[in-house]
Formats: structure tokens, C-alpha cells, sequence
């Protein structure tokens, strides 16, 4: 874990975050993302460097616009990188085919949306053995249970999205990411829409996936939140301006308060 | 203008869909104006070709086997009161021969001579010269329609009955002979009898009666009374000593039938079409609306910003309005090609000079009036839904339009086998089954007109080779020679059928005219019964009901008959009939008969009695029809030609040309639905593709979702397809059920008006159930496989993201 943080700020130089990690689960370098917007090119990254190992919480914050979501997106091989090389979980999914990277994301990610993205037409369970039959796991339905008593919701297995609160459905969407069994689990902005305490109950189950060993990135735009994380990355329009650990110091997630 | 940019945006970035439900509408529109031109064009038509052609207003004919010296008609028409009234009068000559065409494909016809004037200034039913040239003296003219069935050229050599030739220079048609009666008053007279326009003196040569007439034929001044003009004429002929009978223009076949036809046909035309712009405009309804729906949170975003509703609806609502200019004005494109092509069909059957076929706008604006309403309503319904809520519910929208009625939460209990993907169809169904069901009326709408109108094609077909297989089962070769009177059954001419060298054996009969008084209403109808020996004869009906002709008081009756009169196998009926009291007079009379039997054929006018009933006709031993059957190496022809001069013999027709009639005659309907069942079945694709692509438009999400989750696109395409199939299946049941209603009803009302004479029963042949099937399962299917590259190409990040 490297000591201390850099001082954030606009225009500060770029980190490179593969520094003191090995990158056996995420590996970046130099990756940039460019968007073409009628006659203006955005630069949505900025040649990110960054190494994430297994059993990692990581927090990833930044004002919003500044790349997050399309870091998560690169990571997740939903997109590629205009330029740089993006490996993950050994494969690397920058110059990979279409076919390849959602193969890819079939075994080794899963995502969990921050407007959640379940299945309206079905219930709870049924989401959640989605996430496991698409994993290609067997005996979907056990573990889809499983999963969704995990994160507090063995009661509601039979309630249709439209029946549930939105921290329920976050937590369904959760479940539906664990239940895939895939290493790497990727949060949007998970909190986001959620109220306080629903928000720490999930960033508990989050949490305990990391002590598991999985690597947990989870992006959020709220600092107290990013204490709770082994390790925060903060992004400034598109660079990595600093990572390391919370200001301050790691913190409880018992001792949140926001 | 920003709002008018906007919509111009929407509009680009879903022409497709835009214009493919334009196209729905306005293939729904153009066979409205199409079919329901056609009662105008006829009338037009028939109005334009008879007075082209001068049609007599009057016509005095003397009757039949008189003769009177050329120019005492003219004079006696000159010598009435009213003589102004007259504008151009004619004499002619006009008397029954036989013609025999000639050549390898030879046959002999009853034939009719017109002695005319050609060329003439003031003509009175000229003749229409469509192929060749006007005949000079020792030419005649082929009427058209009989060269065109026996497959003539359009000049050539005929011979008449005192077996000399004629040159004919061309094929033509007078007004009068626009439609014909057959030799036995059947309407299957085309190709039985032919005509043939000579110049008066050739014609009382060929007939060897120089200077004579029998036929005078007037027009009448605009402002003539013709009542009166036509009562001067039938008293001056009566005081020259003429037994003439005068009759009108109105009373000429042709005129009849050209006219009387047509708002019958008019009205079965118009449900039809009204199916067509039905399902067009039910289905156009359902697209507009859901792509409107797809608008509705962004409505809510403008009203919680403030937005004014009424500006706020305008977006959704150009879309609606766009659908509807782009379809009225491609409607009016389809509209004109449908037209033409109905246009050509009735050009092709009405053998009529002039053709005034001209774009009928009122028609089209009626159907135009449709398709503007009903996208502009479709996308008001669901702006106006939006609007009514408060903001945040609209916002919220994604949950409002995923949401379950509460009628289907209770199936999350429900526990169903498969894995997720094999579930997620139904349960997408599910979700929203009001919206499913939408869906599926609106393809089922389509399937409906496919099936309403291959299913009464089906039924005229299957209807037709009934009526061929009963008429055609014991030898489609026999030959009906129907003789000129009532002679015994041992008589010379019947023995000398049996005996001619192509007839290997004969049947003799009766055929007499009766009426069947109907059980409890006024609608009594005429029968053409034959006598059969139900023991002896070759040819015998095939009995679909009841099997016994048991002695001299039962009938076998049509379906049909039976139906309209009320009866049932088993019940009695009163049949009045002739009576011959001696040699030469005949009386009515009534009897009872039992109705014994229904028979198979579905032609109503058909009934049968056995032959022991001939003596409650006093005619015992009598036969008037010999179906002559014809050696195994003689054709139906040949027997025709032995027999045709023999005396006694009045008309023979092989039974196998009866049925080809009939098949002419349905052929005029046929091609009208082959037509229209060509546009519906693009209707109905364009429609199934369409529901699907909205349908893949609005799972994008979920489609992104599965992708995000790392499942190949054909997994994917796998879940929209199945899902698809579900909707397909209801829609194509709907269609079916309600097209088999539809038909249905369409048969009943045919059954009263526009063709009486033909039980036609419902049939929906398998290769319409498989036509529906693959417009409303497969092609609803495959539609989403079109799909594919848009699946594939789709930007995951950017549609995960949006926020519902
Ligand atoms: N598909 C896209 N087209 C154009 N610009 C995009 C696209 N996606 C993201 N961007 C731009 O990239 C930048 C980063 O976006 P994003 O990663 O969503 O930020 P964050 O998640 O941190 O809010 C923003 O300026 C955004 O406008
Ligand atoms: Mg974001």
C-alpha cells in the first residue's frame, strides 16, 4: 500500500497507480479515451496508468464528468481505449474482438449499474439467477438464493422490480453481480440514488466481497463513502490525480456518517 | 423554428419506422380507393360505351319467324305522332344459324346473324370494331368475346348453316351484345354462342331472304317522351298488321346486367376494403402509439422544467402528424397503382369500347381522412396520458411503462421452468400484457384481411371444384344435348343420339322448370329439376345427405335450396309445376314432395326427382335432355359435331365447359382478391416488422443489460425472437379466428345478394392457415434477425447509462 497521497487539484500532474501493485487483476497503461463529438474531441481518460490485485476495495471518486464511468466501462470491457492497453484478469480486452470481450465479461466481470438495470419483467430471483445462468453456472437457482440472502433479501424473492424500493433493487442488482461468481465486480455510483442507511448495507456487502478476496472497484463521488475503501484513486478530468489511502485514514463503515 | 428542428431530428432518426407506418396506411388507403372506385368506373364506363356506340333507346322486334319487306318498319316509325321525337333509326335483320369455326380446333354453335348498316351517319347500335376492319359487302364481323373464348384469330372464315363461308375482317361487339344470354338462359354464354354483324344485304342473302327485316332500333331525342313514343310504335305496327313486340333500352340483358351488378358488387367490394383500412389503420394506431410512449419521460422533464403542456405535446404529436402526411401522400401513390391495376382487370372482363377509369378523390379522401386521424389520435392518446400526470410519474416513466398491472404481480409466484433467458419472453409478455395484447391485435388485424380475403378465394375454389367434381363425375366428356321440345323416349331423334358414330351411350331425361314454394316466407325459388332413372342412369347426384329416391314423390334439393326455403331432410315441399295436358298446352300445378336427399352440388337452382314422377308432369315416357356419352376414342366435340344438325336438337354443351364457366365467371371475383390479397400480405409484413422493431427498440436496455453480462448477441437475438413467437402466436389465432369470421359473414351476405344461385360454404384452406402463419409467426420471428447488426452495433456504455 503506498504512503501518503499527492495533493489533488486542476492541472496536477497525472499518478500512475500501478505503482506498488502487481496488476494480476487490472492492468492499465497509458489509456485514453477520446470521444467525438460533432467537431470537438473530448478526452474522456487521459493515459491512465493502474494495477488493482485481488481482494481489493477500491474507491474511485472524482467531480463528476472526469471519466469515471468510463474507466469502469474500459475495465469492464464494454469499451475499448482509443489508444493504451487494457488487461484484466489476464486477457487483454484493448485489441480484442467484440466476441472476446463479452466472453470476457462473461467470466471474469460483472456490473453493477447505478440506475440498476434489472429485468422488469422478472423477479427478484429470476434477476438473480440471470446473473448466474449467464456465468453459465450450474445450479442457477441455489445459488441466485444464495446470493439474494446474502444481501438481506431472502424474503422478497418473488417481487417483481416494480415492487421493490430502490435500495432493494440495488441489493437485487448486487446479488445478480455475485451471483455470476465472476472475480471482478464493478459499482457505479451504487449509493447514489439510495438513502443512508441502505447505502451502508450495501457498501457492507461490497466490503465483505473484498475481505473475500474479489477485486471491488466502486465508483462514487462521495468521500465519505471513498473512506470506507482500502484504496481511493481520485480522478480530475480524465488523469488519475492521486491514489493511495483515505485522508485520513481508513475508516469503519459502523463510523460513516454523510 | 426550435420545435419544428426538433421534430425534423426525430423524424430523421426514425424515418424508417416513420415511413413504414406511413406505408401501412397507405397501403390501407389505396385499396380503399381502389376498391372503391370501381362502382364509379363501371357506371362511367357502361354510361360512356353505350352511348358511344348509339345504344337504342327503343327497339321493335317482330316476332320470332316473321318477316317483313325492307323500309315498312322505317315507314311505320315515320308515320307516329311523335316522329320528331326519333333522332336516328335503323332496320336490321336479325335471325339464329349456327356457325362452325373451322380449322383443327372446329366446333359448332349456335350461332346469331345481324343484317345491319355499316358506316352508317346516324348509327343505332353500332357495332364497336376492336380488331380488323369494318366488313364489306359479303364480310362480317366476329363477336369479340366469343373469338376470344374459343381462341380465334381476328380475321378468318366461318362457315354457316347452309354451309357457306364467310370472310370476317374483324372482331367487334354492339352495345346490346355487351353481355349475352346462353342458349339455355345460363350466364355461362360466352364462348356458346356466336355472333356475327353483317351488312344487311349479306345477311339476306346468307339467309336467303333478299329484301327483307325483322328489327327496328331507335334513338330517341333527349327530351322525347319515350313512354309514349314506345306506345305509338306497338299500336302502328299493330295497325300495319305487324305482330311486333317494342321494348326498351333498360329491357336489353345488357343493359341489366352491366348496371345491376354493380352496387351488389359495390358493397361486398366496400366490407372489404373496409377490413383492409381497418386492420391498416388499427395497426398504424398501435405503432404511432407506442413510439410516442417512448417520448413520455422526456415530456415529464419539460414539465417539471416548466415547459407549458401544449407546447410540450407538440414534439410527440409531429410525429403523428408526420406518419400522416407521408401516408396520405403515399396512399395516394398506392392508391393509384392499386386503382390501375383494378382498373386493367375490370378493363380486361367488361368488353366495353370506352373505359373511364378516372382517380376517384372522393373515395380516396374518405380512406386519406382515416389515415390523417388516426396517427395524429395515436400519438395524442399517449402524449395526453403523459401530460396528466404529475411531472415526477412521468419522469419516472421508465417504472410506469415496466410496470406489471397489478392483475399480473401475483404471477412472480408463479415458477417457471428454464433457465432466466428461456423465461425472460413470457415474463416480458407478462409484464405488460395490455400492451402484448395491442401488439398482437394489431398483426392480428393485418392476418385478418390476409386471411378474410385468401379465405373467401378458398371458399369460391373449393366451392368451384365441388360444383366440377359432382358435374364431372361420371365422365367429364358426356355431353348435355338439350332437345327442342318433349318427344318420346323411342323416338327417331333420341335413337338417332344413341346411334351417331361418336356416341357410345345415351341417357335420356327430363329437365323441367318449377318453383319450390319456400315454407314460411315469400321467397319461393325456381328449380331446374331433372327426371333421373336413379337405377339406370350413368350419371346420378352424389347424395351429401339422406341417400333414398324413393319412388315418385321425394326431391333431392341443393344445400342451398334447402336452407333458403326452410327445409330440412325429411320435411315436405310444395313444388309448383307444369302440367302437359295434351300435345300442345301445359298447366300449373302443385304437389308435395318429400325432400329425400340433399345433393352435392352447391349450384342452388339444381334438384332431382326420380323419373317415375314424370307422369305428375303428364309426361310419361316424354325426355327432353340426352346426356350423349361419347366413345372411347371420340371426343365431346366430335359428339357435338354429329349431332348438332340433327332435327330436334336445340343446344348441346359438353358438362366439362360448364364448369370452365364457372371458373370464368369466379375469375372476374378472383383476380379482384388476388390483388388485394398482394397488398394486404405486404400490409400484413410491413406490420409484423415493424411491432418487432419497436419491440426491439423499447428492450434496448434490457438488450444492453444481458450484452453487459457477457451474452453473445445470438442469445440475445435468441430472448426478442422467442419473445416475438409469443406475440406472433396470439396474433396469428386472432387473425385467423377473426379472418374465418370475417369470411364467414362476407359468405352470408354474398349468400343474399351478389351471387344467390351458389351455396359457397366457409373453407380456410391449410395454405392460408400456413400463409398466416408465416406472416404472423415467422416472418414477426425472423423480422428481429434484420435486427441483428443494430444488436451488435449497439453502443453499450451509451444505453446502459441513460437514466430511466
Ligand atoms: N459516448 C460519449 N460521447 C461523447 N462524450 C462522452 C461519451 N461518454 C462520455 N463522454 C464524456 O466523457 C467525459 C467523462 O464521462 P463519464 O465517464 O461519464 O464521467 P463520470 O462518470 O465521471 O461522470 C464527460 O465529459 C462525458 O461528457
Ligand atoms: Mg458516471
Amino acid at each position: 500500500m503506498p504512503e501518503g497521497e499527492q495533493a489533488a487539484g486542476p492541472g496536477a500532474a497525472s499518478v500512475d497507480a500501478r505503482v506498488g501493485h502487481a496488476g494480476t487483476r487490472i492492468d492499465l497503461d497509458a489509456v485514453t479515451k477520446q470521444y467525438q463529438v460533432g467537431a470537438v474531441e473530448v478526452t474522456a481518460l487521459d493515459g491512465i496508468n493502474l494495477h488493482v490485485d485481488e481482494a481489493a476495495f477500491v474507491a474511485i471518486v472524482g467531480p463528476s464528468g472526469c471519466g469515471k464511468t468510463t474507466l469502469l466501462n474500459m475495465i469492464g470491457a464494454l469499451d475499448v481505449p482509443t489508444s493504451g492497453t487494457v488487461r484484466v484478469a489476464g486477457v487483454e480486452s484493448s485489441g480484442a474482438s467484440r466476441r472476446d470481450r463479452a466472453a470476457l465479461r462473461r467470466h471474469a466481470v460483472s456490473f453493477i449499474f447505478q440506475t440498476f438495470n434489472l429485468f422488469p419483467g422478472l423477479t427478484a430471483l429470476e434477476n438473480v439467477r440471470f446473473g448466474a445462468d449467464a456465468a453459465q453456472r450450474a445450479d442457477s437457482s441455489a445459488l441466485a438464493e444464495a446470493a439474494l440472502a446474502q444481501v438481506g433479501l431472502a424474503e422478497r424473492l418473488h417481487h417483481f422490480p416494480h415492487q421493490l424500493s430502490g435500495g432493494e433493487q440495488q441489493r437485487v442488482a448486487i446479488a445478480r453481480a455475485l451471483a455470476t461468481g465472476n472475480p471482478i465486480l464493478l459499482a457505479d455510483e451504487p449509493t447514489g440514488e439510495l438513502d443512508f442507511r441502505t447505502g451502508i448495507q450495501i457498501l457492507r456487502v461490497l466490503e465483505e466481497q473484498a475481505r473475500s478476496g474479489m477485486t471491488v472497484l466502486v465508483v462514487t463521488h462521495n468521500r465519505e463513502i471513498a473512506r470506507v475503501a482500502d484504496r481511493v484513486i481520485e480522478l480530475s478530468s480524465g488523469r488519475i490525480v492521486s491514489d493511495g489511502a483515505p485522508v485520513g485514514g481508513k475508516a469503519e463503515i459502523d463510523d460513516l456518517q454523510w | 423554428m426550435f420545435w419544428l428542428r426538433w421534430s425534423w431530428r426525430d423524424l430523421r432518426s426514425r424515418w424508417v419506422a416513420v415511413v413504414a407506418i406511413a406505408l401501412v396506411l397507405a397501403i390501407g388507403t389505396g385499396v380503399y380507393a381502389g376498391l372503391g372506385s370501381t362502382a364509379t368506373w363501371r357506371r362511367q364506363s357502361n354510361d360512356a360505351s353505350f352511348s358511344a356506340l348509339s345504344m337504342h333507346d327503343l327497339r321493335v322486334s317482330l316476332s320470332p319467324g316473321t318477316f317483313t319487306e325492307q323500309d315498312t318498319l322505317l315507314d311505320a316509325a315515320a308515320a307516329i305522332a311523335s316522329a320528331d321525337s326519333i333522332d336516328a333509326v335503323a332496320e336490321r335483320l336479325v335471325t339464329d344459324n349456327q356457325v362452325d369455326t373451322g380449322g383443327a380446333d372446329s366446333v359448332l354453335v349456335p350461332a346469331r346473324l345481324v343484317g345491319m348498316t355499316f358506316g352508317s351517319e346516324r348509327p343505332v347500335d353500332e357495332v364497336w370494331i376492336r380488331d380488323g376492319t369494318e366488313p364489306a359487302q359479303e364480310e362480317a364481323v366476329l363477336e369479340a368475346k366469343f373469338a376470344d373464348d374459343r381462341g380465334l384469330p381476328g380475321t378468318g372464315v366461318v362457315t354457316v348453316a347452309s354451309g357457306r363461308s364467310i370472310t370476317y375482317s374483324g372482331l367487334g361487339v354492339a352495345p346490346e351484345d355487351f353481355f349475352y344470354e346462353g342458349p339455355e338462359g345460363s350466364i355461362f354464354a360466352e364462348g356458346e354462342l356466336a355472333i356475327l354483324y353483317v351488312p344487311l344485304a349479306t345477311a339476306q342473302d346468307l339467309v336467303d331472304r333478299p329484301g327483307t327485316v325483322n328489327d327496328l332500333v331507335l334513338t330517341l331525342e333527349p327530351d322525347a317522351d319515350r313512354d309514349v313514343v314506345q306506345a305509338q310504335l306497338a299500336s302502328q305496327m299493330a295497325d300495319a298488321g305487324l305482330s311486333a313486340t317494342v321494348s326498351t333500352r333498360e329491357d336489353a340483358d345488357a343493359v341489366r346486367v352491366l348496371y345491376e351488378d354493380i352496387d351488389n358488387d359495390q358493397r361486398f367490394w366496400n366490407a372489404l376494403s373496409a377490413l383492409v383500412l381497418g386492420a391498416a389503420a388499427l395497426a398504424a394506431f398501435n405503432l404511432v402509439t407506442r413510439i410516442v410512449e417512448a417520448q413520455r419521460r422526456e415530456l415529464g422533464i419539460g414539465m417539471a422544467l416548466g415547459v407549458p403542456r401544449r407546447q410540450l405535446a407538440i414534439r410527440p404529436l409531429l410525429v403523428g402528424l408526420q406518419v400522416a402526411v407521408i401516408g396520405t401522400i403515399a396512399g395516394l401513390g398506392i392508391g393509384v397503382l392499386v386503382g390501375n391495376a383494378f382498373a386493367d382487370l375490370l378493363e380486361s372482363f367488361l368488353p366495353l369500347p370506352i373505359h373511364r377509369t378516372p382517380f376517384q378523390f372522393g373515395v380516396f379522401a374518405q380512406a386519406a381522412a382515416l389515415g390523417l386521424v388516426v396517427p395524429v389520435a395515436a400519438s395524442a392518446v399517449p402524449v395526453w396520458r403523459a401530460l396528466r400526470v404529475e411531472p415526477i410519474e412521468a419522469i419516472r416513466t421508465g417504472h410506469l411503462t415496466a410496470k406489471t398491472s397489478r392483475l399480473t404481480d401475483w404471477t412472480g409466484r408463479v415458477t417457471l421452468p428454464g433457465s432466466t433467458m428461456n423465461q425472460m419472453p413470457l415474463r416480458n409478455v407478462m409484464r405488460n400484457l395490455r400492451r402484448a395484447f395491442l401488439t398482437a391485435v394489431g398483426v392480428g388485424a393485418a392476418i385478418t384481411a390476409l386471411v378474410g380475403v385468401l379465405g373467401m378465394l378458398d371458399s369460391f375454389q373449393r366451392t368451384l371444384d365441388q360444383a366440377a367434381d359432382e358435374f364431372n363425375k361420371s365422365d367429364p366428356d358426356r355431353v348435355v344435348v338439350q332437345l327442342d321440345t318433349f318427344h318420346p323416349a323411342d323416338s327417331s331423334i333420341v335413337t338417332a343420339i344413341g346411334d351417331a358414330p361418336s356416341v357410345a351411350h345415351i341417357d335420356a331425361g327430363l329437365r323441367l322448370p318449377v318453383t319450390a314454394l319456400a315454407v314460411d316466407s315469400d321467397d319461393d325459388l325456381d328449380l331446374l329439376v331433372e327426371l333421373i332413372d336413379f337405377d339406370r342412369a350413368a350419371w346420378t347426384p352424389t347424395f351429401a345427405q339422406g341417400d333414398e329416391v324413393a319412388g315418385e314423390n321425394t326431391i333431392v334439393l341443393a344445400r342451398k335450396a334447402a336452407d333458403d326455403l326452410g327445409l330440412q331432410v325429411g320435411d315436405v315441399v310444395a313444388v309448383r309445376h307444369p302440367v302437359r295436358v295434351d300435345a300442345e298446352r301445359f298447366v300449373l300445378s302443385e304437389t308435395d314432395h318429400l325432400v329425400s336427399g340433399i345433393h352435392a352440388n352447391p349450384i342452388r337452382t339444381f334438384a332431382f326427382l326420380d323419373v317415375a314422377a314424370a307422369d305428375r308432369f303428364g309426361l310419361e315416357g316424354a325426355v327432353n335432355v340426352v346426356q350423349a356419352y361419347p366413345a372411347s376414342d371420340a371426343s365431346a366435340a366430335d359428339v357435338q359435331r354429329s349431332i348438332f344438325g340433327l332435327d330436334g336438337v336445340a343446344s348441346s354443351q359438353p358438362i366439362a365447359r360448364v364448369t370452365q364457366a364457372i371458373d370464368q365467371a369466379l375469375d372476374r371475383f378472383l383476380s379482384f382478391f388476388v390483388v388485394t390479397a398482394a397488398a394486404v400480405l405486404a400490409l400484413a409484413l410491413l406490420i409484423s416488422f415493424n411491432a418487432t422493431r419497436i419491440t426491439v427498440e423499447e428492450r434496448q436496455r434490457e438488450h444492453a443489460t444481458m450484452q453487459a453480462f457477457g451474452l453473445p448477441v445470438r442469445t440475445v437475438l435468441a430472448v426478442v425472437v422467442k419473445e416475438s413467437v409469443l406475440v406472433g402466436v396470439a396474433a396469428t389465432a386472432i387473425g385467423v379466428g377473426a379472418g374465418a369470421i370475417f369470411v364467414q359473414w362476407m359468405l352470408a351476405s354474398l349468400a343474399t345478394t351478389t351471387l344467390p344461385d351458389v351455396g359457397i360454404g366457409l373453407y380456410v384452406a391449410p395454405s392460408t392457415i400456413a400463409i398466416a402463419v408465416i406472416v404472423g409467426i415467422v416472418a414477426v420471428a425472423t423480422a428481429p434477425l434484420f435486427l441483428i447488426g443494430r444488436l451488435r452495433r449497439m453502443n453499450l456504455p451509451d444505453t446502459l447509462r441513460v437514466m430511466e
